[in-house]
């Protein structure tokens, strides 16, 4: 597994379907309110869109269909975290955005094993907080789609 | 252009780099003889030099520099110390390594009889001679053995030459100005071959000469006649770009048109005449700006062709043939990322030429053909699209061979081969999996081939074509567009969103009304189809295709479409307008979706998905009646006749006018009911006589082997009837040549219908049987 040490303290976090989130702030572009969609017809499903990020065209992926959790329920709105992975820019469709924390001093433990498998699937590992439990989220493997239906069954 | 263009090319931009180096190091090396760095760096140069040419062959070079190089050891190893002699003798070396450069950049040789090598070579072998000592008293005496031989110099001028120690040595060029002349007479004539003249990397930077005026032969010199104006050489005219900047340049370009389409929606409406006014300067400035921009990443196609004959001469070399190559519109220009995206296509189209196409001498002579086969590249514009040809001379492609592979590799069912003519049978190497090498060599055949050329040209907008004569060869024929970064495109709407169809994809628009739905759609084999001017077209649902569910319309609006050899009809809820779309790439995660060829930004700032044609139609499998259409092309229509061809009597083939068919229907065998002896449906609102096609025409019944009934229904003038068939083959147009040959009742004849017999039915006749039964 990583090491703490290759792993920057800073987490930008976030809410998916009531669990807490965290993206090294290195991997993260910026955060955005909800934006205009374009749907993708028989794109994958965790493909809920394409965005205009100032004239470039970002995939929308819904982290509550990526990771398998209940959708989101109808009206609310997913905020985006858009990051950067392995060259591209794409967006991560989540509830709510957290604070950027610091988590300097904590150690990074290996994720529960009562986590759903497509949950533990993203993540790094956690870091124990004060109030809440940060999963710390592995965003190359977050956006990449075909791996969750490899290992989901997905629907591709 | 000759023989390793490219690696020329490259020498002289890395030489005439180094020179330039040398003659600062030179002159350094005047005021500070003994640094041996200088030295060292001197000789690295020439000895540079004299490797690389004695590697290509100019063997004028490589011994000028090899005498050259001797001198600068023994200066480098301490020797001999530098004098006024030795420096002259190397700036003079300098200079004719330069001009010989020159030559070659020209002529593709070092044979330029204008550039005399000898007194510089016999100057410094005096040298070497006498230990880095003139022999003589006079410095004359041995520096210039040439002047006595030379005629008079004329007056000389020297314009911004760039080193002041270089005039003497100008002067001394000069001096052969009859050679000089010559030189320059030979570059207007063979200016054609310079395509790659624009090219900055090409044209380095030539002070020595271009800085050298002569007044006395100025009037006869044809390539640069003085007027009195400061000339700008390539070196000043043009400035090395980096690629990334240009395309950062496209992007913003791409992003100031889009944001003009806003403000021009905007504007529209507007009563401001200010604004209106300044909007459409925007406009203008904004096209003009964007047509400027794309200018700037316009590249020649000769950038990939000066690597042919290269690979041609090594191929020639490897698979035994004999081959002469001729290339035609080098300067056709086109954008970078087209080119970069063609080079590789174009690549293994030419190794396929020379490995499947052009054969062996000894074959060749056999057939009666010249030794050396010619493979010729052509490329020209032709209505904003760019031709590329490759056509070779060679054995042709025939399509019994490659119908016999087709069909072993199961690229094709015999069904479907039978359906299939010349030209769509021998444009089966483009299918997947389809290698025709009997032996499998390592330049082509490894099963890999022409479907990935294919797919890579179509991807890029493009479409490739191949013609072929069996035993006077093939022709490849490649449609590319000008640039793809900005493309003309048809918004279309489905349900919320809208989709961009790439204009270079589009035939034309039609529109259905309700009224004539009925009779002009009509559905063969279970899919629907168009009847579009006597011919079917297959009809593909846009919102069916995405997976969602299509509104309901009283009327039809089909944008009838083309990728290569398919042609079908996209129903579409609506069309919008057509406009100038900057296509941007989209995301890993949707790869694998054929039918979206990227993604752009409309006026509203809203993402559009740009449609891929081609790959609609492979999804949709719309292939499967292509070669219905695939004479759509032809011109002559005239004397053509649109055939239904059906399969009756197990297998055999018979055909019906297609404007004898009124619709085609399935029933289910038990809706077949009798009434007096005679098979009838009930069939909207009335009954359907049926007759059944086989015994009509004299063959055998096998119609009652399927579930369903295949009807053809024939309209009369006072009532219709139903023709029993086994199946429906196809829809083909084609000039039906009749024949006695099996005419009997029931058939007025034959006819070879996609080469296979096939009886023409006598429509009369077998409808006189309607009421008796079978």
């Amino acid at each position: 597994m990583i090491t703490t040490s290759t792993i920057a303290d800073q987490y930008c976090t976030f809410w998916v379907a009531g669990h807490f989130f965290g993206v090294s702030v290195n991997e993260v572009q910026e955060v955005l309110r909800h934006q205009p969609m374009t749907p993708v017809p028989r794109a994958n499903e965790a493909v809920h869109g394409l965005i205009n990020l100032r004239g470039q065209i970002v995939t929308a992926v819904d982290l509550r269909v990526r990771l398998g959790l209940p959708p989101r329920p109808e009206g609310e709105l997913p905020m985006n975290v858009i990051v950067r992975s392995r060259g591209e820019v794409v967006s991560l469709l989540v509830d709510d955005i957290g604070d950027v924390i610091d988590t300097h001093g904590l150690e990074l433990e290996s994720v529960p094993s009562t986590m759903p498998a497509t949950v533990q699937d993203v993540v790094l590992g956690v870091r124990p907080m004060a109030e809440e439990i940060l999963l710390v989220l592995d965003a190359d493997r977050a956006v990449d789609i075909f791996a969750m239906a490899e290992n989901t069954g997905g629907n591709a | 252009m000759d023989d390793d263009a490219e690696i020329i090319a490259e020498f002289l931009v890395e030489s005439h780099e180094n020179l330039d180096q040398l003659d600062r190091d030179l002159v350094e090396l005047e005021q500070h003889p003994g640094s041996r760095e200088l030295l060292s760096s001197i000789f690295r140069t020439i000895h540079t030099i004299k490797g690389t040419s004695g590697f290509l062959a100019f063997g004028r070079l490589e011994r000028l520099t090899h005498v050259g190089e001797t001198l600068l050891s023994k200066l480098r190893d301490g020797e001999y110390a530098m004098n006024d002699a030795i420096a002259e003798a190397l700036l003079r070396m300098v200079d004719t390594v330069r001009a010989l450069l020159d030559g070659i950049e020209h002529s593709g040789n070092d044979k330029d009889p204008a550039v005399d090598v000898t007194p510089v070579q016999a100057a410094i072998e005096v040298l070497l001679e006498n230990g880095g000592q003139l022999p003589g008293a006079g410095s004359e005496l041995v520096a210039e053995p040439a002047l006595e031989a030379s005629t008079p110099a004329p007056v000389v001028e020297v314009r911004g030459a760039p080193a002041p120690s270089l005039e003497t040595t100008e002067l001394a060029e000069a001096r052969d100005a009859g050679g000089f002349e010559a030189r320059s007479a030979r570059t207007s004539t063979t200016g054609a071959e310079r395509v790659d003249a624009p090219t900055p990397e090409r044209e380095p930077a030539s002070p020595a000469w271009d800085g050298v005026e002569r007044r006395g032969v100025q009037q006869a010199d044809p390539v640069e006649p003085w007027d009195g104006v400061e000339r700008r050489s390539v070196a000043d005219s043009s400035v090395r770009v980096d690629v990334e900047l240009l395309d950062n340049l496209v992007q913003l370009v791409g992003e100031l048109v889009l944001t003009r389409n806003q403000i021009l929606q905007r504007t529209e409406s507007q009563d401001d005449q200010e604004l209106l006014r300044a909007s459409q300067r925007l406009d203008l400035v904004a096209s003009e700006l964007q047509e400027s921009v794309m200018k700037t990443r316009m590249q020649p196609i000769g950038q990939v062709w000066s690597k042919m004959p290269r690979i041609v001469r090594d191929l020639a070399r490897q698979l035994g043939r004999e081959v002469d190559l001729q290339m035609e519109g080098h300067d056709t220009e086109m954008d970078r990322s087209v080119l970069e995206a063609v080079k590789d296509p174009l690549t293994h189209m030419v190794r396929n030429s020379m490995d499947h196409g052009i054969e062996r001498p000894e074959d060749r002579e056999a057939a009666g053909k010249p030794r050396a086969g010619t493979l010729s590249l052509r490329a020209f514009h032709e209505s904003g699209q760019v031709v590329v040809e490759i056509a070779d001379d060679g054995k042709g492609i025939d399509p019994e061979r490659i119908a016999a592979v087709a069909l072993d590799r199961g690229v094709v069912t015999r069904d479907q081969l039978a359906r299939m003519e010349t030209k769509e049978i021998v444009n089966l190497i483009f299918r997947p999996g389809f290698s025709t090498a009997e032996t499998v060599t390592n330049v082509s055949g490894r099963g890999v081939g022409m479907d990935v050329v294919r797919s890579n040209i179509e991807r890029i907008g493009g479409t490739v074509d191949l013609t072929s004569e069996v035993g006077a060869g093939s022709t490849f024929r490649i449609r590319i567009p000008l640039t793809l970064a900005i493309i003309p495109a048809l918004v279309v709407g489905e349900g919320e969103e809208r989709y961009a169809i790439p204009q270079a994809n589009l035939v034309e628009l039609v529109r259905i009304e309700s009224d004539d739905l009925d009779r002009q759609v009509e559905d063969l084999a279970g899919s629907p189809v168009l009847r579009l001017r006597g011919r079917l077209l297959p009809l593909v649902n846009l919102a069916e295709a995405l997976g969602t569910e299509p509104v309901p319309q009283d009327h039809l609006t089909v944008v009838v479409v083309q990728a290569d050899d398919v042609r079908f009809g996209l129903c579409v809820n609506a069309v919008h307008d057509t406009q100038e779309i900057v296509v941007k790439p989209i995301g890993r995660q949707l790869k694998g979706l054929a039918m979206y060829a990227g993604a752009t930004i409309m006026g509203d700032g809203r993402v559009a998905l740009i449609l891929d044609v081609p790959g609609m139609a492979h999804e949709q499998g719309v292939g499967a009646v292509d070669h219905a259409l695939s004479d759509t092309r032809a011109a002559d229509h005239e004397d053509r006749t649109a055939l239904l061809v059906l399969e009756v009597a197990d297998g055999r083939r018979a055909a019906l006018p297609l404007a004898a068919v009124a619709r085609l229907e399935e029933f289910p065998r038990d809706r077949v009911e009798h009434s007096g002896g005679a098979e009838v449906v009930q069939y909207r609102d009335g009954l359907l006589p049926l007759v059944r096609l086989a015994p009509a025409i004299g063959l055998m019944d096998t119609s009652d082997r399927t579930e369903q009934v295949s009807v053809v229904v024939h309209e009369l003038a006072d009532r219709a009837v139903g023709i029993v068939i086994d199946r429906v083959l196809d829809v083909v147009e084609t000039s039906v040549v009749l024949t006695d040959v099996g005419r009997r009742y029931g058939v007025s004849g034959s006819a070879v219908v996609q080469e296979r017999v096939t009886d023409l039915v006598d429509l009369e006749a077998v409808v006189a049987r309607t009421g008796v039964s079978a």
